[in-house]
Protein backbone atom coordinates (compact mmCIF):
# COMPACT_ATOMS: atom_id res chain seq x y z
CA UNK A 1 0.00 0.00 0.00
CA UNK A 2 1.64 3.44 -0.97
CA UNK A 3 1.48 6.50 0.82
CA UNK A 4 -1.90 7.18 -1.55
CA UNK A 5 -3.52 4.36 -0.52
CA UNK A 6 -2.75 4.89 3.35
CA UNK A 7 -3.92 8.96 3.10
CA UNK A 8 -7.11 7.47 1.42
CA UNK A 9 -7.33 5.05 4.22
CA UNK A 10 -6.87 7.23 6.99
CA UNK A 11 -9.42 9.78 5.06
CA UNK A 12 -11.88 6.82 5.62
CA UNK A 13 -11.54 5.93 8.87
CA UNK A 14 -11.16 9.98 9.93
CA UNK A 15 -14.58 10.87 8.31
CA UNK A 16 -16.12 7.90 10.11
CA UNK A 17 -15.23 9.06 13.53
CA UNK A 18 -16.40 12.45 12.70
CA UNK A 19 -19.10 11.33 11.35
CA UNK A 20 -20.40 9.75 14.52
CA UNK A 21 -19.15 12.67 16.88
CA UNK A 22 -21.34 15.20 14.63
CA UNK A 23 -24.38 12.02 14.80
CA UNK A 24 -24.14 12.46 18.82
CA UNK A 25 -24.70 16.64 18.49
CA UNK A 26 -26.96 16.31 15.70
CA UNK A 27 -29.03 13.61 18.02
CA UNK A 28 -28.58 16.12 20.78
CA UNK A 29 -30.37 18.89 18.05
CA UNK A 30 -33.17 16.89 17.53
CA UNK A 31 -33.97 17.22 21.43
CA UNK A 32 -34.28 20.97 21.32
CA UNK A 33 -37.51 21.77 19.73
CA UNK A 34 -39.39 19.09 22.00
CA UNK A 35 -37.35 19.96 24.92
CA UNK A 36 -38.49 23.60 24.45
CA UNK A 37 -41.95 23.04 24.14
CA UNK A 38 -41.87 20.85 27.21
CA UNK A 39 -41.09 23.45 29.66
CA UNK A 40 -43.31 23.69 32.11
CA UNK A 41 -44.64 26.80 34.52
CA UNK A 42 -46.85 25.95 37.20
CA UNK A 43 -48.66 28.04 39.72
CA UNK A 44 -47.08 26.95 43.06
CA UNK A 45 -49.27 29.27 45.32
CA UNK A 46 -51.16 32.55 45.29
CA UNK A 47 -52.34 34.87 48.03
CA UNK A 48 -53.25 38.16 48.18
CA UNK A 49 -54.83 40.66 51.19
CA UNK A 50 -56.15 43.53 49.33
CA UNK A 51 -56.45 47.04 51.08
CA UNK A 52 -57.85 50.24 48.75
CA UNK A 53 -53.94 51.24 47.98
CA UNK A 54 -52.17 47.25 47.13
CA UNK A 55 -52.95 44.64 46.52
CA UNK A 56 -50.55 43.04 49.11
CA UNK A 57 -50.36 39.75 46.79
CA UNK A 58 -47.50 37.06 46.17
CA UNK A 59 -47.88 34.43 43.43
CA UNK A 60 -45.14 31.62 43.27
CA UNK A 61 -44.54 29.69 40.04
CA UNK A 62 -42.16 26.88 39.39
CA UNK A 63 -41.03 26.28 36.42
CA UNK A 64 -39.03 22.67 35.22
CA UNK A 65 -37.78 21.67 32.24
CA UNK A 66 -38.74 17.91 32.38
CA UNK A 67 -36.78 16.64 28.91
CA UNK A 68 -33.95 15.47 28.83
CA UNK A 69 -32.17 18.72 27.59
CA UNK A 70 -29.64 20.51 29.32
CA UNK A 71 -28.74 23.33 27.00
CA UNK A 72 -31.48 26.07 28.51
CA UNK A 73 -30.73 28.67 30.65
CA UNK A 74 -33.05 31.20 31.67
CA UNK A 75 -31.83 34.44 31.36
CA UNK A 76 -34.93 37.11 32.35
CA UNK A 77 -39.15 36.52 33.05
CA UNK A 78 -41.61 39.44 32.10
CA UNK A 79 -44.79 39.20 33.76
CA UNK A 80 -47.77 41.23 33.05
CA UNK A 81 -51.55 40.70 34.54
CA UNK A 82 -55.09 41.68 35.17
CA UNK A 83 -58.00 41.10 37.46
CA UNK A 84 -60.67 39.81 36.33
CA UNK A 85 -63.75 41.03 39.57
CA UNK A 86 -66.61 38.75 39.12
CA UNK A 87 -69.05 39.49 36.32
CA UNK A 88 -66.86 42.68 34.85
CA UNK A 89 -64.44 42.80 32.37
CA UNK A 90 -60.32 42.84 33.02
CA UNK A 91 -58.59 45.16 34.74
CA UNK A 92 -55.29 45.31 33.22
CA UNK A 93 -52.64 45.99 36.20
CA UNK A 94 -48.99 46.39 33.94
CA UNK A 95 -45.73 44.79 34.77
CA UNK A 96 -44.89 42.84 37.90
CA UNK A 97 -41.62 43.58 38.52
CA UNK A 98 -39.56 40.82 39.09
CA UNK A 99 -35.26 40.26 39.18
CA UNK A 100 -33.83 37.21 38.12
CA UNK A 101 -30.63 38.17 39.56
CA UNK A 102 -28.62 36.00 37.50
CA UNK A 103 -29.28 33.28 34.94
CA UNK A 104 -30.39 29.78 36.24
CA UNK A 105 -29.79 26.96 34.34
CA UNK A 106 -33.11 24.68 33.44
CA UNK A 107 -31.63 21.73 34.48
CA UNK A 108 -33.24 18.69 33.55
CA UNK A 109 -35.67 17.45 36.46
CA UNK A 110 -34.81 20.84 38.56
CA UNK A 111 -37.39 22.75 39.66
CA UNK A 112 -36.77 26.82 40.28
CA UNK A 113 -38.88 28.91 41.90
CA UNK A 114 -40.05 32.34 40.98
CA UNK A 115 -41.48 34.62 44.02
CA UNK A 116 -43.43 37.56 42.32
CA UNK A 117 -45.07 39.56 44.88
CA UNK A 118 -47.21 42.36 43.35
CA UNK A 119 -48.75 44.95 44.67
CA UNK A 120 -51.70 46.32 41.39
CA UNK A 121 -51.58 49.71 40.02
CA UNK A 122 -54.22 52.31 39.26
CA UNK A 123 -57.75 51.70 40.52
CA UNK A 124 -57.05 47.83 40.30
CA UNK A 125 -56.22 47.46 44.31
CA UNK A 126 -59.43 50.08 45.14
CA UNK A 127 -61.73 48.06 43.08
CA UNK A 128 -61.20 44.77 44.56
CA UNK A 129 -60.64 46.31 47.98
CA UNK A 130 -64.04 48.11 47.75
CA UNK A 131 -65.67 45.34 46.18
CA UNK A 132 -64.84 42.59 48.42
CA UNK A 133 -65.53 45.40 51.56
CA UNK A 134 -68.96 46.08 50.13
CA UNK A 135 -69.28 41.86 49.80
CA UNK A 136 -70.20 42.04 46.25
CA UNK A 137 -67.59 39.80 45.70
CA UNK A 138 -65.25 37.38 47.68
CA UNK A 139 -61.70 37.25 47.48
CA UNK A 140 -61.61 33.99 45.80
CA UNK A 141 -63.79 35.06 42.89
CA UNK A 142 -61.22 37.71 41.51
CA UNK A 143 -59.54 35.92 38.26
CA UNK A 144 -55.63 36.94 37.81
CA UNK A 145 -54.74 36.40 34.55
CA UNK A 146 -50.99 36.06 33.93
CA UNK A 147 -48.83 36.57 30.88
CA UNK A 148 -45.44 35.37 31.44
CA UNK A 149 -42.45 35.55 29.06
CA UNK A 150 -39.68 33.63 29.96
CA UNK A 151 -36.19 34.36 28.05
CA UNK A 152 -34.29 31.05 27.41
CA UNK A 153 -30.46 31.00 26.36
CA UNK A 154 -29.47 28.62 24.29
CA UNK A 155 -26.99 27.28 21.87
CA UNK A 156 -28.24 29.56 19.15
CA UNK A 157 -28.03 33.03 20.51
CA UNK A 158 -25.53 34.39 18.34
CA UNK A 159 -28.14 34.27 15.66
CA UNK A 160 -31.63 33.53 17.41
CA UNK A 161 -33.06 34.31 20.70
CA UNK A 162 -36.02 32.32 22.61
CA UNK A 163 -38.84 33.09 24.25
CA UNK A 164 -41.54 31.38 25.72
CA UNK A 165 -44.56 32.59 25.94
CA UNK A 166 -47.41 31.17 29.13
CA UNK A 167 -50.60 32.66 29.96
CA UNK A 168 -51.68 31.49 33.84
CA UNK A 169 -54.96 31.95 35.71
CA UNK A 170 -55.19 32.39 39.43
CA UNK A 171 -58.27 32.36 41.07
CA UNK A 172 -58.81 31.82 44.95
CA UNK A 173 -55.51 29.93 46.40
CA UNK A 174 -54.98 27.87 42.93
CA UNK A 175 -53.78 28.47 39.28
CA UNK A 176 -52.73 26.75 36.17
CA UNK A 177 -50.44 27.29 33.45
CA UNK A 178 -50.78 26.72 29.45
CA UNK A 179 -48.04 27.09 27.31
CA UNK A 180 -48.48 29.69 24.61
CA UNK A 181 -45.87 30.10 21.50
CA UNK A 182 -42.48 29.86 21.53
CA UNK A 183 -41.36 32.58 19.98
CA UNK A 184 -37.93 32.83 18.06
CA UNK A 185 -36.37 36.31 16.96
CA UNK A 186 -33.00 36.84 14.85
CA UNK A 187 -30.50 38.33 16.89
CA UNK A 188 -27.43 38.13 14.41
CA UNK A 189 -25.09 41.01 13.78
CA UNK A 190 -26.98 41.84 10.56
CA UNK A 191 -30.40 41.36 11.53
CA UNK A 192 -32.31 44.59 11.85
CA UNK A 193 -34.58 44.46 14.61
CA UNK A 194 -35.33 40.93 14.52
CA UNK A 195 -37.32 39.27 12.58
CA UNK A 196 -39.46 36.04 14.26
CA UNK A 197 -41.62 32.93 14.39
CA UNK A 198 -43.26 30.75 16.49
CA UNK A 199 -41.54 26.98 16.76
CA UNK B 1 0.51 -3.66 3.67
CA UNK B 2 -1.89 -5.36 1.32
CA UNK B 3 -5.67 -3.60 0.61
CA UNK B 4 -8.19 -5.38 2.05
CA UNK B 5 -10.90 -6.26 -0.67
CA UNK B 6 -13.07 -3.21 0.34
CA UNK B 7 -10.76 -0.97 0.30
CA UNK B 8 -9.33 -2.02 -3.30
CA UNK B 9 -12.80 -1.82 -4.20
CA UNK B 10 -13.20 1.93 -3.17
CA UNK B 11 -9.83 3.09 -4.98
CA UNK B 12 -10.01 0.39 -8.27
CA UNK B 13 -9.11 2.90 -10.46
CA UNK B 14 -8.38 6.61 -10.54
CA UNK B 15 -12.44 7.63 -11.54
CA UNK B 16 -13.92 5.78 -8.65
CA UNK B 17 -11.33 6.92 -6.02
CA UNK B 18 -11.94 10.49 -7.18
CA UNK B 19 -15.61 9.83 -6.62
CA UNK B 20 -15.21 8.48 -3.26
CA UNK B 21 -12.58 11.03 -2.05
CA UNK B 22 -15.39 13.75 -3.34
CA UNK B 23 -18.40 11.88 -0.72
CA UNK B 24 -15.51 11.46 1.97
CA UNK B 25 -14.86 14.91 1.86
CA UNK B 26 -18.15 16.11 1.93
CA UNK B 27 -18.69 13.96 5.04
CA UNK B 28 -16.01 15.18 6.69
CA UNK B 29 -17.25 18.69 6.09
CA UNK B 30 -20.60 18.27 6.65
CA UNK B 31 -19.15 16.56 10.52
CA UNK B 32 -17.12 19.61 11.02
CA UNK B 33 -19.54 21.91 10.42
CA UNK B 34 -22.60 19.70 11.97
CA UNK B 35 -20.76 19.46 15.39
CA UNK B 36 -19.95 22.91 15.88
CA UNK B 37 -23.03 24.70 15.02
CA UNK B 38 -25.49 21.98 16.70
CA UNK B 39 -23.51 23.14 19.80
CA UNK B 40 -22.63 26.82 19.37
CA UNK B 41 -23.84 27.64 15.85
CA UNK B 42 -20.12 29.07 15.60
CA UNK B 43 -16.77 27.69 14.39
CA UNK B 44 -13.86 27.92 16.47
CA UNK B 45 -9.90 27.52 15.50
CA UNK B 46 -10.15 24.15 15.84
CA UNK B 47 -12.78 23.47 13.28
CA UNK B 48 -11.14 25.81 11.14
CA UNK B 49 -7.92 23.98 11.61
CA UNK B 50 -9.39 20.24 11.18
CA UNK B 51 -11.70 21.37 7.94
CA UNK B 52 -8.33 22.68 6.81
CA UNK B 53 -6.31 19.43 7.47
CA UNK B 54 -9.55 17.44 5.50
CA UNK B 55 -9.20 19.61 2.36
CA UNK B 56 -5.51 19.32 2.81
CA UNK B 57 -5.82 15.66 2.81
CA UNK B 58 -8.45 15.18 0.06
CA UNK B 59 -6.58 18.03 -2.24
CA UNK B 60 -3.31 15.23 -1.96
CA UNK B 61 -5.39 12.75 -2.78
CA UNK B 62 -6.63 14.07 -6.05
CA UNK B 63 -3.53 14.97 -6.88
CA UNK B 64 -4.25 17.39 -9.62
CA UNK B 65 -5.16 21.60 -8.88
CA UNK B 66 -8.10 21.30 -11.32
CA UNK B 67 -9.40 18.01 -9.83
CA UNK B 68 -8.77 19.48 -6.48
CA UNK B 69 -10.55 22.44 -6.90
CA UNK B 70 -14.03 21.14 -8.86
CA UNK B 71 -13.49 18.12 -6.08
CA UNK B 72 -13.81 20.90 -3.71
CA UNK B 73 -16.77 22.52 -4.99
CA UNK B 74 -18.53 19.66 -4.96
CA UNK B 75 -17.63 18.57 -1.73
CA UNK B 76 -19.06 21.98 -0.46
CA UNK B 77 -22.20 21.86 -2.14
CA UNK B 78 -22.84 18.43 -0.86
CA UNK B 79 -21.80 19.03 2.21
CA UNK B 80 -23.84 22.07 2.59
CA UNK B 81 -26.80 20.34 1.73
CA UNK B 82 -26.46 17.58 4.18
CA UNK B 83 -26.05 20.42 6.79
CA UNK B 84 -29.23 22.01 5.55
CA UNK B 85 -31.22 18.98 5.88
CA UNK B 86 -30.18 17.79 9.02
CA UNK B 87 -31.01 21.35 10.59
CA UNK B 88 -34.33 21.26 8.84
CA UNK B 89 -35.49 17.84 9.75
CA UNK B 90 -37.43 18.70 12.94
CA UNK B 91 -39.09 21.64 10.52
CA UNK B 92 -39.62 18.43 8.01
CA UNK B 93 -40.86 15.86 10.82
CA UNK B 94 -43.63 18.26 12.48
CA UNK B 95 -41.43 18.79 15.60
CA UNK B 96 -41.58 22.77 14.97
CA UNK B 97 -45.32 23.86 14.08
CA UNK B 98 -45.99 26.14 11.51
CA UNK B 99 -44.88 29.40 10.99
CA UNK B 100 -42.34 28.26 12.89
CA UNK B 101 -41.08 26.08 10.59
CA UNK B 102 -40.20 28.28 7.57
CA UNK B 103 -38.66 30.61 10.25
CA UNK B 104 -36.31 28.08 11.25
CA UNK B 105 -35.66 27.26 7.90
CA UNK B 106 -34.83 30.68 7.05
CA UNK B 107 -32.90 30.76 9.94
CA UNK B 108 -30.64 28.40 9.31
CA UNK B 109 -29.90 29.04 5.62
CA UNK B 110 -28.79 32.20 7.10
CA UNK B 111 -26.62 30.52 10.04
CA UNK B 112 -24.84 28.42 7.36
CA UNK B 113 -23.83 31.04 5.00
CA UNK B 114 -22.44 33.17 7.15
CA UNK B 115 -20.02 30.44 8.50
CA UNK B 116 -19.15 29.83 5.80
CA UNK B 117 -18.56 32.45 3.29
CA UNK B 118 -16.40 33.93 2.56
CA UNK B 119 -13.44 33.31 5.16
CA UNK B 120 -14.05 29.60 5.71
CA UNK B 121 -14.90 28.69 1.90
CA UNK B 122 -11.16 30.45 0.75
CA UNK B 123 -9.46 28.53 3.71
CA UNK B 124 -10.93 25.30 2.58
CA UNK B 125 -10.19 26.24 -0.99
CA UNK B 126 -6.48 27.30 0.06
CA UNK B 127 -5.91 23.98 1.93
CA UNK B 128 -7.04 21.90 -1.19
CA UNK B 129 -4.66 23.84 -3.56
CA UNK B 130 -1.95 22.99 -1.55
CA UNK B 131 -2.64 19.91 -0.53
CA UNK B 132 -2.98 18.78 -4.74
CA UNK B 133 0.86 20.52 -4.93
CA UNK B 134 1.91 18.57 -2.28
CA UNK B 135 0.54 15.39 -3.30
CA UNK B 136 1.58 15.79 -7.05
CA UNK B 137 5.23 16.26 -5.84
CA UNK B 138 5.39 13.60 -3.33
CA UNK B 139 2.85 10.97 -4.15
CA UNK B 140 3.80 11.22 -7.97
Amino acid sequence: MGGRDLLTLVFVISTIASSAVAGAYTYNYYQFYPGLRSIELKVHSFQYNPTNTSLNGQVVFTIENPSSYSGFTMTEVLTSYDITPPGEGPIPQGLMLYELGRSVALTPGKITSLNMPFTGTGNGPNIVYNMIQNQQATQSQFIFNYRVEVYVSTFMDTYASVIILFACTTQGTTGECQQGEIALATTGPSSNGGGGGGA
Amino acid sequence: MERSSWFNSLVKNERRRTIVVILLWAGSIASIFAQAVFQRTTLTALDYGLGFLVSLAAGAITLDIGKAVLGYIFAMTLALAILFFLSIVPALTGAIQPPGDVFVETLWISIIFRIVLPFQFMLFLVGAVIGAIAGENYFY
